[in-house]
């Protein structure tokens, strides 16, 4: 095997290792502060992918209109996110896990059907901008610059989330509001908004992703189900609530994919569970988490 | 058990009248029934953890799904007739709701569901791709059965006895010393504790017991449909008993299997009118979680509760 080869197949790994963290990260947040499972998290990242098809039909079209859909479509998801928080699932924080449960899955079976009735069964196809559609040539393999843009995205995503949380005083609230919700209420700090930002700040982030992935494939139905599953095992990998851990999981999940369909044709779906199974028998609680009983 | 006459009447009256049902109705309606009576012990096994336990499953699929295959495998490769099929099947079903809870139970709560779900996947992905044994995405097709079970009213009757002893006997358990102790688990696990019990093997042995009966409905669907299919093992399948027990009413006996029936309907009828039944669906649960959190029998329960004895 050539230096490019391999070079080829850890692009390839990072690329769909990035897309994964971008949703991943989102839920795993949302998790961390508002201690809810968010089922539809890849319902809405489906929802910003069909916007930004309609953005771009809007516009004409045009491949350069990505841009305007990759601007609008997160935003018209993060708004849905701060109403879904305020009126569903604001009224169930002091009811059982159960009920908020049930809360984000009824959404999944809502919004889904509500794409397939907007938009109709059949994919929609949405078009990358001049500039991103090239390929480029490095250390004698040629990538796609869409995929190392991607990359890059991803690791922005990650540094940018930890300077967010780590760096600021918002940051500071929100990771007190995460370890101790009664005491930081105590000490005045007003977490309703907190909640309703955190999660409005993860539907953005599915959002994004969702529109991200759209010229990668086709927008379709089915495609929130795939993602969310692959999600939720990278999150249970790296410690539900941890963004380091979902991060490094990412990584993991995508060059092992990559590296693993070398050896065995169909072993890319399978792959992602059997990491998390391991993990799960040796620390249930993830390779970042805490235990938690 | 203290329970007053009507309590224990009422569950007879009503098996004497889905007997005499089975005389009359035409077979369209019976495997609607049939249908109902499996899905509803499906839901009463989540019931068992979930309502009593407190325990919140979302990979309970795997172990309907389980049964559904293990039924489905052993009917093709040895020859077994279904009884001893199923027999089999929920023994297997109980080994492997053993490893799996002894898994999942290292965790509490959100951290529960969670890897309940992930185990639930695990298998979905391994059924989906082993072509060799589980047949992978197509299935297991065209089972055969004795043929005295492929008449519709025959299997009728098959199912109403099997899903009625285990309606019984998990009725027994919950009124047992054991299922009080997980009722008081569920209520509060640190005086539970306090009091003497030994809440992980507690927990682990209601998880058994929910996995076989879950295993028992599947081999039921196995024998009704003679076909498995990676459906049935899937996430979308976990959630329903979820929804049908939510919809019947949470912490109520009779709850589980008001869900399935109003759930099957409910699929029928708006299915019919519509293809967004889902839509409805999730509409229904947001409705129900909000303003009727005890459900539709806990809401009748409630009303008819100086006539009944009250189980909790």
């Amino acid at each position: 095997m050539e230096f490019s080869d391999i070079l080829d197949i850890i692009v390839g790994g990072l690329t769909s290792g990035m897309l994964l963290f971008m949703v991943a990260a989102g839920l795993t947040l949302v998790f961390g502060v508002l201690r809810i499972i968010n089922f539809s998290h890849g319902a809405i990242y489906m929802l910003a992918a069909y916007i930004s098809y309609s953005v771009m039909a809007l516009f004409g079209n045009a491949p350069n209109t990505y841009w305007m859909a990759l601007l609008i479509a997160p935003i018209a998801v993060a708004v849905l996110g701060a109403l879904i928080e305020v009126f569903l699932l604001r009224p169930m924080y002091n009811r059982e896990h159960l009920m908020q449960l049930l809360v984000t899955y009824a959404l999944v079976l809502v919004i889904v059907d509500a794409t397939k009735f907007l938009w109709g069964p059949d994919p929609k196809m949405v078009l990358l901008p001049d500039i991103l559609s090239g390929r480029i040539a490095i250390l004698g393999a040629t990538f796609s610059v869409y995929s190392l843009v991607l990359i890059l995205i991803g690791f922005l995503t990650m540094a940018g989330l930890w300077l967010f949380l780590n760096k600021t005083k918002l940051g500071h609230i929100i990771r007190a509001g995460a370890f101790d919700p009664e005491m930081t209420e105590a000490l005045g700090i007003n977490l309703k908004f907190i909640y309703t930002f955190i999660f409005s700040l993860g539907a953005w982030m599915a959002g994004l992703a969702g529109v991200l992935i759209a010229p990668l494939t086709t927008v379709s139905q089915g495609m929130d189900s795939s993602v969310l599953l692959d999600a939720f095992a990278v999150v249970v990998i790296g410690g539900m609530g941890s963004i380091g851990g979902a991060f490094l999981a990412s990584i993991l999940v995508g060059l092992g994919n990559s590296f693993g369909l070398l050896w065995i044709a169909g072993i890319a779906i399978a792959f992602t569970f059997i990491v998390m199974a391991v993990v799960l028998v040796v620390r249930p609680w993830g390779l970042f988490g805490r235990p938690i009983k | 058990m203290k329970s007053n006459r009507i309590g224990t009447f009422l569950p007879l009256l009503f098996l004497v009248f889905l007997f005499l049902l089975g005389q009359i109705l035409p077979n369209f309606y019976l495997r609607i029934i049939i249908e109902m009576a499996i899905l509803g012990l499906f839901a009463q096994s989540l019931n068992l953890i979930m309502g009593y336990g407190g325990m919140i499953s979302f990979g309970h699929a795997a172990f309907y799904g389980f049964g559904a295959y293990a039924v489905a495998i052993l009917l093709r490769d040895t020859g077994m007739s279904l009884v001893p099929a199923i027999l089999t099947g929920t023994v297997l079903t109980g080994v492997f709701g053993f490893i799996v809870g002894a898994i999942c139970l290292r965790a509490a709560k959100l951290y529960f569901a969670i890897l309940t779900m992930a185990i639930s996947q695990l298998l979905f992905v391994l059924v989906y791709q082993w072509y060799a044994f589980t047949g992978g995405d197509n299935g297991i097709h065209g089972l055969t059965v004795s043929p005295w079970m492929t008449d519709p009213q025959h299997y009728y009757y098959f199912v109403l006895a099997v899903v009625g002893l285990c309606f019984f006997a998990i009725r027994v358990i919950l009124n047992s010393p054991f299922g009080y102790t997980l009722r008081a688990l569920r209520d509060n696990q640190e005086r539970t504790v306090f009091l003497g019990a030994y809440v992980w093997w507690q927990k682990l042995i209601a998880f058994v017991f929910a996995a076989m009966f879950a295993g028992i409905a599947g081999g039921l669907y196995v024998g009704y449909d003679h076909m498995a299919y990676p459906l049935l093992v899937n996430w979308s399948k976990s959630a329903e008993p979820i929804l049908m027990v939510i919809l019947g009413g949470i912490n109520t006996f009779w709850g589980a299997l008001v869900g399935a029936v109003l759930f099957v309907i409910m699929e029928m009828v708006i299915g019919k009118i519509t293809t967004y039944w889902l839509f409805f669906l999730g509409a229904t649960i947001l409705i129900l979680v909000m303003f009727f959190p005890k459900g539709i029998w806990g809401y009748v329960e409630e009303k008819l509760a100086p006539f009944l004895a009250r189980e909790r």
